[in-house]
């Protein structure tokens, strides 16, 4: 694209072709005022206040929604558009309630900073006083239609990064106002829970019941951190008055994944309810009670405790638990603690087993077949033409995702295709369905890869057309008999994954934990092509925030999933280093009831640590500091965001001081050597 | 309320000025003046007249405060029917028992709908806020004295209470 010259406000600027006017202007400094424009989304032109003058034609024009062209002359800050930009925000004041005093959002309105900026001390015309509905039936979004300015940023926001579609206007002329299409109320909706309308709304017209009234933003000390409820790890910005979190927003639109944030990312994490926090060490006492004692205490009942049975029963019937949530830090401390210190073979990983087997197929893959094939990075979904989901769950768990695939699905028209035993409805169109009998999959997949291998032989002329012709026949007769798809239907899923287009493989939680079956997947996945990065067209989905980087960490020493009842494996003690869990399934305590000695890490209170001997205090979320690695590799930074109850300390705190009660010659150093080596494995650190 | 803020500058301010009439007084009925200061929206007969008669006998005459300048909390009652309003307000309210509507010729009727200042009589300055800050009825007043144009600069116009940011970051 060419460089442009043009002449705004008698000064030359230079920018690109195809740059709108604005885009150009802020490039250079240049002030023009918006409001319902905003950077990531699709130009609007509704409110007009970015309107500049063309001095040749003079004509007013917006300057979000037109290109800049060579030569052109523009004013910006003329008596006349400060005229007619006061007249529109006089008009805006006075078109509904725009009663700053007792508005939510008073103080970060858009509408009522650019009323400052313009100098409006009165308005000229006669407020309406029309009421509007008011939708307050969701349980976190409030939308006031008497606040709306009907900027659009709301249903773009929604329509073009969530893609979502739940809201839009409804009715006409002044009369319009933001509602789901059908007119029903917004807990009936499809709504999503993200809250992206809330941050991108300029007024008060859509908030949040958490955060409103709670303060201002610029009152608020604002972190960037990121999530740790899914490995997506979304940029969060969390703002915080005296130590308190006010309210959490995403990252900008145009950064990663669109800035979008989930309902656990931006309402969930905002207050943990009700649940008890852990402050001091605890101990279970012999009278039966529970009783605080002092960190050094603890420390020294547990070193005693793990050197006894260690003695007795040997180094296996130690066993570590960590959860997916750990910091990168704290897990390579724990991985030192339990292989090195105690010896123990038995670490395992509240991780569902599928995850881990997942990810023990795609190493022991790419170890077999070729070096670095690792899974796609999950921004590879909006430029894929075919989406093949398998055993995918839409819902809860992974809704940065399923609205990639929206956004794939209504903006890039690509295809999706569902292959599973369980019918399940999507959010988005679904090109095509395989309901595949249960426990086919693996079949189905082998069958594919075979017919897809023998086309490629076709391609390379190794083989006469004949001959693999039949052979495909053969395969394709015994896939439909096996697994129980129709014949069309096999047809036109074989047709889709034709060489030259772009599929992408996204496999959910309802699949079978059976490693030849993640590998025929991944097979199947291989044969689909590969990224220009060399990983695979294939995303799997984990739940833990940070499963990927404690996998990563712990794999080396060999970890299993917590699927059995520990005493049954000959383990006596265990140390279970969890996080801030929301929901901590029952069997987790189930499987150590009959322990001999139980010492949990944890943050809140839960029927876990209700079991154990020794209970020790971690940080949240929020306190945590340290690096977590997301879904895509990528090593993200942790920040610290508010601070700990007194006397708190962190998870690598504590296990260096077991470490250190264990009395073994490991020292601060080499640990400290081993977390610097972990950071240059990673390139990106962000 | 608000102008007692201005502390000190008060001294200095009543030396200039000589008060005709004040919410101290509550006379309401006016002397020729130079300046009119009026709080508050339109929202009964008595109010309509009060502030006809001030208009009469002021030759500068000032809105301060939301209320006056764009109808404010008081105008909220035009999102409803007058009659349901005194409903809500003398009989339906939860801790009333037997209520009705006073009447009498003493109590002055409701207008239809509460009207801001301006739409009323015509008004020369504004001085929006709720409240102004004392800062800016002192840059009016003061303005006002010396005979320059006490027009509020952008960053004396707030429309909500003034709340001192702090600014940490």
């Amino acid at each position: 694209m060419g460089e442009i010259t043009l002449k705004v406000d008698g000064r030359e600027v230079k920018g690109r072709e195809g740059d709108s006017i604005l885009d150009i202007c802020k490039a250079n400094g240049i002030h023009v005022p918006t409001l319902c424009h905003i950077e990531g989304l699709s130009a609007y032109g509704a409110c007009r206040l970015c309107l500049v003058e063309d001095v040749k034609t003079k004509k007013l024009i917006p300057a979000c929604a037109i290109s800049a062209a060579n030569g052109m002359e523009i004013l910006t800050n003329s008596e006349r558009l400060r005229r007619y930009r006061r007249m529109i925000v006089e008009l805006l004041l006075s078109e509904r309630n725009h009663f700053c005093f007792f508005c939510e959002k008073s103080g970060d309105c858009e509408l009522q900073s650019l009323a400052y900026e313009f100098g409006i001390d009165h308005v000229r015309f006669t407020s309406s006083f029309n009421p509007f509905p008011i939708d307050s039936t969701h349980d976190y979004i409030v939308i006031d239609n008497n606040r709306c300015i009907l900027c659009g940023r709301c249903l773009r926001v929604c329509s073009e990064i969530v893609g979502n579609d739940t809201i839009d206007f409804v009715r006409r002329g002044w009369e319009t106002t933001i509602n789901d299409p059908k007119i029903i109320a917004l807990k009936e909706s499809n709504c999503i829970s993200c809250g992206a309308c809330v941050e991108v709304c300029p007024t008060g017209a859509i908030f949040d019941r958490l955060s409103a009234y709670m303060g201002r933003k610029e009152e608020c000390d604002a972190y960037k951190t990121v999530c740790i409820e899914c490995p997506m790890a979304c940029d969060l910005t969390v703002y915080t008055k005296d130590n308190n979190i006010i309210r959490i927003c995403g990252g900008s639109l145009t950064g990663r994944y669109g800035g979008q944030l989930c309902k656990r990312g931006r309402f969930d994490l905002l207050f943990d309810g009700n649940r008890e926090r852990i402050t001091r060490p605890l101990i279970q006492s012999v009278e039966g009670g529970v009783r605080e004692i002092s960190f050094s205490e603890a420390i020294e009942k547990i070193v005693s405790e793990i050197k006894g049975i260690k003695e007795k029963f040997g180094e296996d019937s130690v066993a570590g638990v960590i959860s997916s949530r750990c910091t990168n830090e704290a897990a390579l401390i724990f991985r030192e603690l339990m292989s090195r210190v105690i010896g123990t073979r038995n670490i395992f990983v509240l991780e569902p087993e599928l995850s881990l087997l997942t990810y023990d197929a795609i190493i022991k893959f790419h170890e077999g077949v070729h070096k670095r094939m690792w899974e796609a990075r999950s921004e590879e979904i909006l430029k894929a033409d075919k989406l093949i989901l398998v055993g995918f769950d839409s819902s809860e768990p992974h809704p940065i995702i399923s609205s990639m695939v929206r956004r794939a699905v209504n903006q890039k028209g690509a295809k999706v295709v569902y292959i599973g035993s369980l019918k399940k409805k999507m959010p988005f169109n679904v090109d095509l369905q395989l309901n595949l009998k249960r426990g086919t999959e693996e079949a189905f997949f082998k069958g594919v890869s075979k017919i897809i291998y023998s086309r490629l032989l076709v391609d390379r002329e190794r083989r006469s057309h004949k001959e693999i012709d039949l052979e495909s026949r053969l395969v394709k007769k015994k896939v439909e008999w096996v697994t129980g798809v129709e014949k069309e239907k096999l047809e036109r899923f074989l047709n889709y994954i034709k060489e030259g287009e772009r599929g992408i493989v996204i496999t959910g939680k309802d699949l079978d934990p059976n490693p030849s079956l993640l590998n025929s997947i991944l097979v199947f996945s291989a044969l689909l092509g590969r990224f220009s990065d060399g990983r695979l067209p294939l995303i799997s989905l984990r739940s833990g925030g940070n499963s990927r980087g404690v996998l990563d960490i712990l794999y080396p020493v060999g970890v299993r999933p917590l699927d059995r009842d520990l005493r049954d494996v000959g383990i006596r003690a265990a140390y279970v280093m969890l996080s801030d869990e929301r929901f901590l399934e029952p069997a987790v305590s189930a499987r150590m009831m009959n322990l001999d000695f139980l010492a949990v890490q944890a943050s809140f209170n839960s029927n876990l640590t209700l079991l154990a001997d020794v209970v020790l205090p971690s940080l949240t979320w929020a306190e945590k500091e340290g690096t977590i690695t997301d879904i895509d590799g990528n090593l993200r930074r942790l920040n610290r965001v508010i601070q700990p109850p007194s006397g708190l300390r962190k998870d690598e705190e504590i296990m260096f001081e077991l470490i250190k009660g264990l009395k073994t010659e490991l020292r601060y150093e080499d640990l400290h050597k081993k977390v610097i080596e972990l950071y240059s494995t990673y390139k990106e650190v962000s | 309320m608000s102008l007692l803020n201005a502390d000190e500058k008060l001294i200095d301010l009543l030396d200039m000025i000589e008060l005709t009439r004040s919410p101290l007084t509550d006379i309401k009925e006016f002397e020729t003046s130079d300046i009119g200061i009026v709080e508050g929206a339109v929202a009964d007969e008595d109010n309509l007249k009060t502030l006809k008669d001030l208009r009469e006998n002021c030759r500068v005459l000032v809105a301060l405060g939301d209320c006056a300048v764009f109808g404010g909390m008081t105008s909220l009652r035009n999102l409803f029917q007058k009659e349901e309003v005194l409903e809500r307000g003398y009989v339906t309210t939860e801790t009333t028992v037997k209520g009705k509507v006073p009447v009498g010729e003493e109590i002055p009727k409701l207008l239809d709908s509460v009207k801001r200042v301006d739409e009323v009589v015509k008004v020369d300055y504004y001085v929006p806020g709720c409240p102004p800050s004392a800062e800016a009825i002192l840059h009016v007043l003061l303005n006002l004295i010396e005979g320059k144009d006490p027009k509020l600069p952008p960053s004396m116009i707030h429309y909500d209470s003034y709340v001192k940011v702090r600014r940490l970051k």
